[in-house]
């Protein structure tokens, strides 16, 4: 104690001021590199591989699509951020771009539902003004779909020109598939906006193609939905020999018997492309009845809800262009001109 | 006081008035249905750009049920027998409702983008309407696919004479593309919108024709790579045209449709513009000036020919070489009067 105090306070500062100096020095030469290499860099790594062992994972087994989609919205630019100072989180952009897509393309539809109301109504002003907000957000769906595609493509490599890449794990394997899906809902997003977004026309084919890097029967059917529906859509693009509809058909068998229906999007799409109501009607009264039959599998709960509120959309549309309103309550698979359930009636003459 | 007895009975009148006149509006409103064209369904480009016209249609008093058909033949039958009472097709099937707006696409005709405004522009003035309806077809619009280049799987075919015995993928049912590709001894493979890419990309044909808005929605970089190319030469000007039944319609709604189509033409341009982009500059084929003018002579008979034979209307033809004058006197065919 009474070293430190012998000190004389004159000679003390001068010792303390040349290590701050240094300090200051060390911090101003190598402080930053510090912080981003060390903590920073380290942040982001923890966080991208949180988010990818966890997160994903969390999400996928909830069945709340909502707040699924706020969070995509909310939290993707500060995941992002962390390519600043780490590697890209690719995958993670791409889950998150086609939430969000998806976010952006719900109120592009719900714009849509408003417009058909409004011209059922007879007011064009009203029906003008629901269209131009219908485009505004397939405008933004597409850029967020197409930014989904575009870090796809720096994740696993542009399919057109390399090989299938090898998936390490499961969760691999459906974060590619989801690219493919961002492309595909990228391009079908621009159509609806008719706006030039700037995605490559081609993409439907390419990510067409490309399904044939996964195995159709582990994912529930997905991948042969997603290249019939392709089949169906682009003309000439059906190889000799193929039926769009049979395979989606057999796609829909594998879907319903996994317990993730996301197949049924893809018929309802390519049917409704079609101009082909029966089969529309017919896909979402299956659909319909495979939620009734059986609970969504284990883990893939999102993608199944994803699917049944995709479905939903469709069935909203048609009820509200043929009564004004959207399906009812607890009516998805049931269409406006449904016969009246017939059964057993007591005859009430005797009773009056 | 009485002065604003007055001015309060003029204001009801004119209520009454506007009242009644609203009313007579939604009671006049009709139910028309429009088939639009479209290679993709329901889902593609030109039928979500059609759609997004019912709201203005319906200021005009006209609510349009909208039908996507992915066989263009079948769109056209439809109309003709009455069950669709307006349609969206390309110019060439237009001929047979119109041909003087059939004929907007003739080989040769038009070679630029400022050439096909000046022709929108001037088909737009009231003045054109005799020229727009035929019988009770009558044309509602007319909007720009951009220039059709020739798509060539070998590019050391980069003479007419070395088109000798090729085969190209050909719309059989255009008697003008026919007499083309007879005309430069290849041979016609029937082909449709729908299967033509399938032909040129897997090597059935050598050859075909397109906007270059078809290259990379239909692929066609894979017939062109690795030894072809595009014939950087204008062959015609591609439209999509609205026709109706005119009787269906009400009085002066063609002319309001016209006028919506024609204010939609920047928007057109910047999509085919886009297109034309999206072909690399290497897959460009450039002719030489004097290979330009042997083509547009070459073009120029073959016209004329289709003319005299009633492919082709005379006075569209007319039209078209005032155009080509105007954006360029110094052409040779300006100084004569052939067409």
């Amino acid at each position: 104690m009474k070293k430190t105090t012998d000190i004389p306070r004159a000679r003390r500062w001068p010792r303390f001021r040349i290590w701050l100096v240094a300090l200051a020095g060390g911090f101003s030469l190598s402080g930053c590199g510090v912080v981003n290499h060390m903590i920073y860099k380290t942040t982001g790594d923890v966080m991208q591989g949180f988010s990818k062992e966890h997160t994903v994972p969390y999400l996928l087994q909830t069945g709340d699509l909502a707040m699924a989609c706020a969070m995509s919205e909310s939290v993707q630019p500060l995941l992002m951020s962390f390519g600043r100072v780490t590697t890209d989180p690719d995958q993670l952009a791409v889950m998150m771009s086609l939430q969000a897509g998806g976010c952006a393309e719900d109120r592009g539809r719900e714009a849509e539902l408003q417009s058909i109301a409004a011209l059922r109504a007879r007011n064009p002003e009203e029906a003008e003004d629901a269209i131009i907000r219908q485009k505004r957000y397939y405008a933004l769906a597409a850029e967020r779909y197409f930014k989904g595609w575009r870090h796809f493509k720096a994740y696993y490599g542009d399919p057109e020109t390399e090989e299938c890449p090898d998936f390490d794990e499961d969760l691999d394997e459906f974060i590619y598939l989801a690219g493919l899906l961002s492309g595909l809902q990228a391009l079908n997003a621009e159509i609806q906006s008719t706006a030039p977004i700037g995605v490559p026309k081609n993409v439907g084919s390419v990510a067409a193609r490309a399904t044939s890097c996964l195995d159709n029967e582990k994912w529930w059917g997905a991948p042969m939905g997603l290249r019939a529906t392709v089949w169906a859509m682009i003309p000439g693009a059906q190889p000799e020999g193929e039926d769009a509809f049979e395979r989606l058909d057999a796609s829909d068998a594998l879907g319903e018997a996994a317990g993730v229906r996301i197949s049924h999007v893809f018929h309802v799409i390519a049917a409704w492309n079609k101009g082909d109501m029966e089969r529309v009607r017919a896909v979402i009264r299956r659909h319909a009845e495979a939620i009734e039959k059986r609970p969504p599998a284990d883990g893939w709960v999102l993608v199944d809800q994803l699917a049944t509120h995709n479905i939903l959309a469709i069935s909203d549309k048609l009820w509200m262009e043929n009564t004004g309103h959207r399906t009812p309550m607890g009516g998805l698979g049931t269409f406006w001109d449904d016969e009246a359930p017939t059964g057993e009636v007591i005859d009430l003459d005797s009773l009056l | 006081m009485k002065h604003g007895k007055r001015s309060l009975a003029a204001l009801a009148l004119a209520w009454l008035l506007s009242a009644g006149l609203v009313h007579a509006d939604t009671g006049e409103m009709i139910k028309r249905s429009f088939c639009v064209f479209d290679p993709i369904g329901s889902n593609g480009p030109l039928f979500n750009v059609m759609k997004s016209a019912r709201p203005t249609a319906m200021g005009w008093g006209v609510d349009l049920e909208m039908r996507a058909y992915t066989d263009e033949k079948i769109a056209a039958e439809e109309f003709k027998a009455g069950q669709c009472d307006s349609v969206l097709l390309t110019g060439t099937r237009a001929r047979e409702f119109n041909s003087f707006t059939g004929s907007i696409e003739a080989l040769g005709a038009l070679t630029s983008e400022p050439q096909m405004r000046i022709l929108l522009q001037t088909l737009a003035q009231p003045s054109a309407a005799s020229l727009l309806k035929r019988e009770n077809y009558e044309v509602a619009g007319i909007l720009p696919a951009g220039s059709i280049y020739l798509f060539i799987r070998d590019r050391k075919v980069d003479t007419v004479e070395e088109l000798q015995g090729k085969k190209i993928a050909t719309l059989d049912y255009d008697n003008a593309a026919v007499t083309m590709v007879r005309h430069v001894g290849a041979s016609v493979v029937g082909a449709n919108s729908a299967n033509f890419a399938g032909k040129f990309n897997n090597g059935s044909v050598d050859l075909a024709y397109a906007p270059a808005v078809a290259y990379t929605p239909l692929e066609l970089y894979k017939g062109v790579n690795p030894g072809g190319g595009v014939f950087a030469y204008k062959l015609a000007q591609m439209t999509f045209q609205i026709i109706h039944h005119a009787d269906r319609f009400p009085e002066g709604y063609g002319d309001k449709v016209r006028g919506y189509a024609f204010s939609r033409v920047d928007e057109a341009y910047e999509l085919i513009k886009a297109a034309e982009k999206e072909i690399p500059q290497a897959s460009w084929m450039h002719p030489t000036e004097q290979q330009v003018r042997e083509y547009d002579q070459m073009l120029r008979e073959v016209r004329l020919a289709l003319r005299e034979e009633g492919t082709y209307d005379a006075r569209a033809l007319k039209l078209m070489r005032a155009i080509r004058c105007k954006d360029d006197p110094t052409r040779a065919e300006c100084a004569i009067a052939a067409e």
